[in-house]
């Protein structure tokens, strides 16, 4: 409009200079969905859909190949709350989780620490550190099982340097060492998104806090730490939801990398996704596994609300949903 | 200017419709589980067009496929690793592959839900494959509605074994002064504790160089079935709706597994072996016992000094009847939905009593679907030879033994008797409750199958 009202008089007509941007704006919403589009259609059908599906299976005694099956209202739900093995497998993993997720999160800091360093080598340490994330699980799994295989296993020849018998590692509840061990081998994740973090936190900030007489520990705690508190905070959130759904290092150490769905962990090893894939995939009982895993995604879902609703005590966040900079 | 509005819009107009273009017909190929088999339209005609078979490359190997379709210009074989989850995805859809894989023991887990076609008709119009041609095993495939072994055929064995036969490492025996087992008389279940416990060396470190015993230690329904039936006893009532590990056949058989896990002198479910199969601790030499079929020789052409040194044993037995069943006599069946189901016959008779067949009798890899074939196993070598002689002693004592109930799939027995093992070996549980036990769970779980099906 503007370019239209200033342009010289007996000046050449020209297409005026902000239609197309007008035109273009009348056409944005149109564009954006256009654009979405792909998007959405995939995620409801390959999203909402199989959701929907798999809520109204846990109503139903579906197992995929038997002729007569249908609803059968709340059964499988009562059945889980009733089956001790929903429980003891639940309490394992819970478990886990507690254990997992702080000493991930912990250690993959204090890698991130150390290879933030201004040391010589540090980005050989950082690919050291690394690497096990790109090695394939199911690999990983086959190289846990022979370090820990009480006759040939590497750490029985540790234990025999100090006199100690060898130890049936991957038997019993000690598989569930071996099983968070193989997870802690692949920390390197966790160290490079601290990392990342580490590196954004602000020079002036560092530089203010050693004017000010603050020493490392403090800097650290007082300074650092709540600046990445997000990034932590984003760790504990999703490396929770991931340890929920852990399985297939259970099934790898179990079957020495020939998991089929006959695979029986132990007793150590049964945690709750190998429940629902145990009645999933040995037993067929689809629709009780579909109950099982709905119950899951309900303590996932309180877990998370309960870890954002206290966070605001912990996380700091520089501009907060309300851009006061309050802490939160 | 206004041309290039245009073209902008029916680029984006475009751009979109490609992409969802894309996401649908991505959604369709994933919806379409496996693909076609009638290869443009041709596949119902006399069997040519493309035929979809799920089986293990290692067994329809390229060599398979190849002289297949030489044989057979006008079918395309496209193979699919066989994978039971994709199975059952397959069969839910309506879209299964012409042929796949599975047990004899199991096959009426299929047959009772329709899933399966009956092979009847087939084998009485083929030149090729003739009812009196077929082994006994072929019985396993029978059912009638109610039981195995009797009413149409709904599969046909490739190969089997009778699988409780054992296999001794001479050289260990040899080592350990132990007197290797007659290959004519077999051992009774009760000798083999001890005698896997005079051949298992612990190092001064305490570690295990070699095992007495190896194999499945653990409760499996074909070994329990095999040794209920072999002290005149049964697992199963008439019409496979219930299970009884109480009797005193089946608690005796279930002892021996826990007395056997609990020596120390094999891997099992507080031994777990590294390898995930007892079968390759054989070959590494740190076996002296493997129980296994005669299908098991074939494997150890990749080891010489541990091939030659094998001997061949004929199945333990409890003091009653000798018999010495197979325990799973995989073969291929054909599902009632398939496309190409006269091509999947022309390859079922190419493969159980064609060329193929031929070569894998040869190879010695498991005794051969059809009587016409047991000739054709290798016996040239000294041990071959052995091999050969006590398999031919052997055959005798072949014994249909059913170990499913047609109601419950072979992966949820499994399921059930491997976790009970599992808890009842480190702990002190007796036989006499981890059959209630079983009882309980198997008995529940076919209640609750048996409604599903009409």
């Amino acid at each position: 409009m503007v370019a239209t009202a200033t342009r010289p008089a007996g000046a050449v007509a020209a297409e005026p200079v902000a239609a197309p941007r007008r035109r273009w704006h009348r056409h944005r919403p149109r564009t954006f969905y256009s654009f979405a589009a792909p998007w959405l259609i995939g995620f409801a059908l390959l999203t909402l859909f199989p959701l929907a599906y798999a809520f109204w299976l846990s109503f139903t005694n579906y197992d995929g190949l038997s002729p007569k099956w249908g609803y059968v209202g709340l059964d499988n739900y009562e059945r889980a709350f009733a089956d001790p093995k929903t429980w003891s497998s639940l309490v394992r993993t819970l478990v886990f989780v507690f254990v997992l997720v702080p000493v991930t999160v912990g250690f993959g800091l204090f890698l991130a620490v150390l290879v933030n360093q201004k040391v010589p080598g540090r980005a050989a340490f950082r690919a050291i550190f690394f690497l096990p994330v790109v090695v394939p699980v199911v690999a990983a799994g086959f190289v846990f099982r022979m370090l820990f295989d009480r006759d040939t296993g590497a750490t029985t020849a540790v234990l025999g340097w100090f006199g100690l018998a060898p130890v049936e590692w991957l038997a019993d509840d000690k598989a569930l060492v071996v099983m968070l061990l193989m997870i802690l081998w692949r920390v390197g994740s966790n160290m490079i998104i601290s990392l990342a973090a580490l590196q954004g936190v602000p020079k002036e900030l560092l530089d203010a806090a050693a004017i000010d007489g603050a020493g490392s520990w403090r800097t650290f705690f007082r300074v650092t730490t709540p600046i990445i508190s997000p990034v932590l905070f984003f760790q504990v959130v999703n490396g929770a939801i991931d340890t929920l759904q852990i399985y297939l290092p259970a099934l790898l150490l179990s079957a020495a990398g020939q998991a089929r769905l006959d695979t029986v962990p132990g007793e150590g090893l049964y945690i709750y996704m190998v429940h629902v894939y145990t009645q999933a995939f040995a037993k067929g009982d689809l629709g009780y596994a579909s109950a099982l895993l709905w119950l899951l995604t309900a303590i996932t879902l309180i877990y998370t609300l309960l870890v954002f609703r206290f966070s605001r005590r912990f996380v700091y966040y520089e501009a907060g949903p309300s851009d006061s900079g309050e802490r939160r | 200017m206004n041309d290039r509005k245009l073209s902008r819009r029916r680029f984006l107009g475009g751009a979109a419709a490609l992409a969802g273009a894309a996401a649908g017909s991505s959604l369709l190929a994933a919806c379409s589980v496996g693909g076609g088999s009638s290869g443009g339209g041709g596949g119902t005609r006399g069997g040519s067009g493309t035929l979809t078979i799920m089986m293990p490359p290692s067994e329809v190997t390229d060599e398979v496929v190849a002289g297949f379709e030489a044989a057979h210009s006008d079918i395309k074989i496209n193979l699919i690793q066989f994978d039971r989850t994709r199975l059952t995805a397959m069969l839910a859809a309506g879209d299964p592959p012409d042929i796949a894989r599975e047990n004899a023991t199991y096959s009426s887990f299929f047959a009772v839900r329709g899933l399966a076609e009956n092979l009847d008709p087939y084998i009485q119009n083929s030149s090729v494959i003739k009812e009196s041609d077929l082994t006994p095993i072929q019985d396993l495939w029978r059912f009638d509605g109610t039981s195995q072994g009797q009413g149409p055929r709904y599969g046909l064995t490739m190969d089997y074994s009778q699988d409780a036969m054992i296999w001794a490492n001479q050289s260990i025996f040899e080592k350990a002064n132990v007197a290797v087992p007659s290959d004519t008389d077999p051992l009774a279940f009760e000798e083999l504790p001890e005698l896997a416990k005079r051949l298992t060396k612990i190092t001064n470190d305490e570690k295990t160089a070699v095992f007495g015993y190896g194999g499945e230690v653990n409760l499996t329904m074909p070994q329990l079935a095999h040794m209920v039936a072999a002290q005149g006893g049964r697992l199963y009532n008439d019409d496979y709706t219930a299970v009884d590990f109480s009797s005193p056949e089946a608690r005796k058989a279930i002892q021996f597994w826990l007395d056997l896990a609990r020596a120390g002198v094999s891997y099992g479910p507080t031994r777990p072996n590294p390898a995930g199969w007892d079968g390759s601790a054989y070959q590494a030499g740190r076996l002296a016992m493997f129980s296994a079929g005669y299908w098991f020789g074939a494997g150890l052409a990749k080891v010489p000094e541990i091939q030659q040194k094998s001997k061949l044993l004929p199945a333990p037995t409890f003091a009653g009847k000798r018999i010495s069943p197979s325990y799973a006599g995989a073969g291929l069946w054909i599902p009632a939905k398939a496309k190409n189901k006269e091509g999947a016959w022309r390859f079922i008779e190419y493969f159980i009593g064609g060329e193929a067949a031929k070569k894998r009798a040869e190879s010695g890899r498991g005794l051969p679907p059809l009587k016409s074939l047991e000739s054709s196993l290798p016996h040239d070598a000294p041990y071959q030879k052995q091999w050969y002689d006590t398999q031919q002693r052997e055959l005798p004592y072949f014994d249909v033994v059913v170990v499913g109930s047609p109601y419950i799939s072979s992966a949820s027995l499994i399921s059930i008797l491997t976790t009970e093992f599992k808890s009842a070996v480190s702990s002190n549980t007796s036989a006499g409750k981890i059959a209630d036990s079983l009882n309980r769970q198997i008995n529940d779980l076919i209640a609750q199958e048996k409604d599903k099906i009409s």
